[in-house]
């Protein structure tokens, strides 16, 4: 395969979020992401776009090692997040998802209460029923769903509505204190009216964390991105910022696909 | 090292443990039956009469009285959980109804064997007179199998799309002309499929038949319904109370390994059953 | 048509109520007709005693053992299958515990005589390895595969999404198991449990020929080295002797009246938890 042109807009201030190097993916005999380097600057949110199949979940997956309980998953090359190896930088599997959260497309609340749906990943003990309250209170606010629970805080997270369980879903993740959120199309199984209040508790989250977010809505794109990874066939074709991405000078496949006409690759 | 991680490990290590007593355990199970089971098993085995009680011979008649036994009650179980079935998936508009019979029916599995054999005696040996018998064996085999046979073949009807039903009425079928041209059809691969699990269940079963059905040795065909059979299970009972017997020990393994073959053959059908009688449907 | 499948379903939802009836109609003069002790326990017919107790606590004994043992060992061997990357063993675990699961249990039972009451025997250096622990040993081995299939049918029946969802917050495998896996595929375990159990109760050959068949409570009574007897056993060993009609004869219906009205209610909830759907998040 031919390497992939890749052009990196790097923010001078911060060093990169993840970095890929020489990495792949396989699905059995199957190569279903092969992304060479990409970099993903910090306390940004980076969309990766394309056609559905061309790998940009499977790459998702891969950056908090999700993947790994799949049977036939399997990769090649290294992703480096915040300088240290994904494999080997880190004490162990936990420590790694503990500082790379993710949500994912589904909505799927435990079958417990809202606050122990928040508490959930929180492990520590020692943390008195006050700062759990707190803690509670902080996630809850910052997904922006509040004001809307927390008059029933112990009734089962079941009762929410869909949108209100993604939300749910992003405050049970930041209880974990991560440094990097990995959204999984989090937008695309509810109502217009709940995405856009998702999409403004995601853009609210930027100056907290770094955001990486697969996407196939073009325009949530266009709203949102700082910066635009446009996957096709597991292959990067372009990155860049959102201004870079959706202008005149953007590669012609880029600019097809943003441009929301079919995309033959 | 966490608390968190170190418990992770012990579970890890419990369950490789766990798992590794469970294999031991079904591979000494196998194994053995299999080991011991092929050193008895031979052609003159399986085809020549039980001489001595058992302890040399072959088993020739305890595989034909076993297979007598489970061909008399497929004839017995299949017309009533047929009807049954069918009863339950196209006649019954009551959901109140069609639980209760499923609540009848279901609670035949919860009855050991043992009172199957214990009912057999009371109602058809000594009150009916039919003393020992293979058909009462035969009876009680298809009484204890009809569940699996009904659920079985009721699932395969329920799954029918219910667009084939509007459209047999629509053309005019009556109900019956219905059942017997499309419910039927469509629903043989679960029939067939509940009547060889539940035959490969009851060719095992020995409580139920002991007593009522049975005779350890003497006994060649049966040339009535009132004479007793030798069977498989029955004959592997009276080998193994005479364990301390090396012959007889020696014999009651290879009647056990032609048993479970059988029960494996009939699986093995049923498995083909239903992957194989499976009729293609429109999505 | 109609009348062919309305009289088939008369006639199989009546059979429970025939057996049921025969049954109750059959215990009555043990339970009517003489001054009977029959919650005492000693059983001996010649003096006209029929205690039941020693084989009552003989089946809840046996099938105690049988499940404490059977019942970790099959949820955690369940647990490894359900949660293991390769679905070659899985395949071969699943297809070779469903031909275990189908053996015959009179070929347990001669497992229990030929090798399994020698063991116990020579392990506890008893006369004779036909004992309480050796038929509960025997059980538990029988009800085993039945466990680890259908726990493992309801844990790998939960779905993918909410193991990720779990693992993604930094859960340990542990974990989330215990905290998610768990609790969603509780109801279908303990129906796999509830069946194991009627199973083990309902047991005549394999316990029948290891246990002994010795009518008196063990001494001290959780001697589980002693022989003993259960109902099922009982009723195995003496139906054929006794004359039909007499007192024994009823109060060995009785008894088994005793065991259908567990086993019934035990295979009636599992049946119940299993069914139940729309549970998985």
């Amino acid at each position: 395969m031919p390497k992939p042109d890749l052009k990196l807009v790097r923010p001078l201030e911060a060093a990169p979020a993840i970095r890929l190097e020489n990495f792949q993916a396989w699905f059995g005999e199957t190569c279903v992401v092969n992304a060479g380097a990409l970099e993903v600057p910090a306390h940004k949110i980076t969309c990766l776009v394309g056609p559905s199949g061309s790998g940009k979940s499977t790459l998702l997956r891969s950056l908090n090692r999700i993947n790994d309980d799949i049977s036939a998953y399997a990769m090649q090359g290294k992703i480096f997040v915040q300088g240290q190896c994904n494999h080997a930088g880190f004490k162990d599997i936990t420590h790694l998802r503990s500082k790379v959260g993710m949500v994912f497309q589904r909505p799927c609340v435990f079958p417990c209460s809202i606050k122990e749906n928040v508490l959930f990943g929180v492990r520590d003990k020692t943390l008195s029923k006050i700062d759990r309250a707190a803690l509670v209170e902080d996630c809850l606010k910052s997904a922006a769903l509040w004001k809307e629970v927390s008059h029933r805080l112990d009734s089962p997270a079941s009762t929410l509505s869909l949108g209100q369980q993604q939300r749910l879903c992003i405050a049970r993740t930041l209880a974990v204190k991560p440094d990097i959120l990995l959204l999984d199309e989090p937008t695309a199984s509810v109502d217009p009216v709940s995405a856009r209040a998702l999409e403004t508790v995601i853009q609210d989250l930027k100056t907290r964390f770094t955001i990486i977010m697969v996407t196939h809505d073009i325009r949530q794109t266009k709203r949102i991105a700082d910066h635009v990874v446009f996957l096709c066939d597991g292959e990067i074709i372009e990155t860049g910022s959102c201004g870079h991405m959706f202008s005149k000078i953007a590669k012609p496949k880029t600019r097809t696909y943003l441009s929301e006409e079919f995309c033959d690759c | 090292m966490s608390k968190r991680a170190a418990i992770n490990i012990i579970y890890a290590g419990a369950l490789r443990v766990a798992l590794l007593v469970s294999l031991s355990i079904l591979a000494f199970l196998i194994g053995s039956i299999i080991w011991q089971g092929s050193k008895a098993l031979s052609f003159d085995f399986i085809f020549s009469d039980a001489r001595d009680f058992g302890a040399s011979g072959g088993i020739r008649y305890q595989i034909l009285g076993s297979l007598i036994l489970i061909a008399v009650s497929a004839l017995l179980v299949l017309p009533l959980a047929l009807g049954t079935a069918i009863y339950r998936s196209e006649y019954v508009t009551s959901e109140k109804l069609g639980r209760r019979i499923d609540l009848a029916i279901f609670s035949l599995n919860g009855i050991p064997s043992i009172t199957y054999g214990l009912f057999g005696l009371i109602i058809f040996v000594n009150l009916f007179g039919m003393g020992i018998s293979w058909s009462i064996g035969s009876i009680l085999l298809a009484m204890m199998i009809l569940p699996t046979v009904t659920v079985s073949s009721y699932q395969a009807m329920r799954a029918i799309p219910d667009s084939y039903r509007e459209n047999s009425i629509a053309l005019g079928l009556s109900r019956a002309q219905m059942v017997r041209r499309v419910i039927l059809p469509q629903s043989l691969h679960g029939v067939v499929t509940g009547l060889l699990i539940g035959l490969a269940r009851a060719i095992g079963e020995t409580a139920p038949i002991m007593f009522v059905a049975t005779a350890f040795s003497g006994v060649t065909w049966p040339r009535s319904i009132n004479e007793p059979v030798s069977t498989l299970p029955t004959h592997i009972l009276a080998l193994a109370q005479q364990a301390t017997n090396p012959d007889a020990l020696r014999n009651a393994w290879g009647t056990s390994f032609s048993l479970i073959l059988i029960v494996i053959l009939l699986s093995t059908l049923a498995y083909v059953a239903r992957h194989k009688l499976q009729p293609g449907r429109p999505q | 048509m109609q009348r062919y499948a309305f009289l088939s379903a008369i006639i199989s939802s009546g059979l429970i109520l025939v057996i049921l009836g025969t049954l109750v109609i059959h215990s009555g003069p043990a339970l009517f007709g003489q001054d009977l002790d029959l919650f005492s326990t000693t059983w001996d017919p010649s003096q006209s005693q029929y205690g039941i107790i020693p084989m009552v606590f003989g089946t809840l004994f046996v099938m105690c053992i049988a499940m404490v043992l059977a019942l970790p060992l099959g949820i955690l061997s369940a647990i490894y299958i359900a949660e293991t990357r390769s679905d070659r063993l899985r395949r071969i675990l699943k297809s070779s515990l469903e031909v275990l699961a189908g053996i015959p249990s009179i070929i347990y039972g001669l497992i229990g005589v030929a090798y399994l009451s020698l063991w116990v025997a020579d392990g506890f250096e008893l006369q004779t390895g036909r004992v309480i622990l050796t038929a509960g040993l025997l059980l538990a081995l029988m009800i085993l595969p039945t466990i680890i299939t259908l726990s493992e049918d309801a844990i790998s029946g939960v779905s993918r999404q909410v193991r990720e969802n779990a693992a993604s917050l930094g859960l340990y495998k542990y974990e989330v198991i215990k905290h998610v896996i768990l609790p969603i595929a509780r109801p279908d375990i303990a129906g796999a449990s509830l069946l194991a159990l009627g199973r083990a109760l309902g047991e005549t050959m394999a316990v029948m020929l290891v246990i002994g068949s010795l009518d008196r409570l063990p001494s001290p009574l959780f001697n589980a080295l002693s022989s003993s007897q259960t109902i099922t056993s009982k009723l195995g060993r003496e139906i054929a002797e006794t004359p039909f009609g007499s007192t024994h004869f009823s109060v060995l219906v009785f008894m088994s009246l005793i065991l259908v009205s567990f086993t019934l209610i035990i295979t009636l909830a599992a049946q119940k938890m299993l069914n139940q759907e729309a549970r998985h998040v």
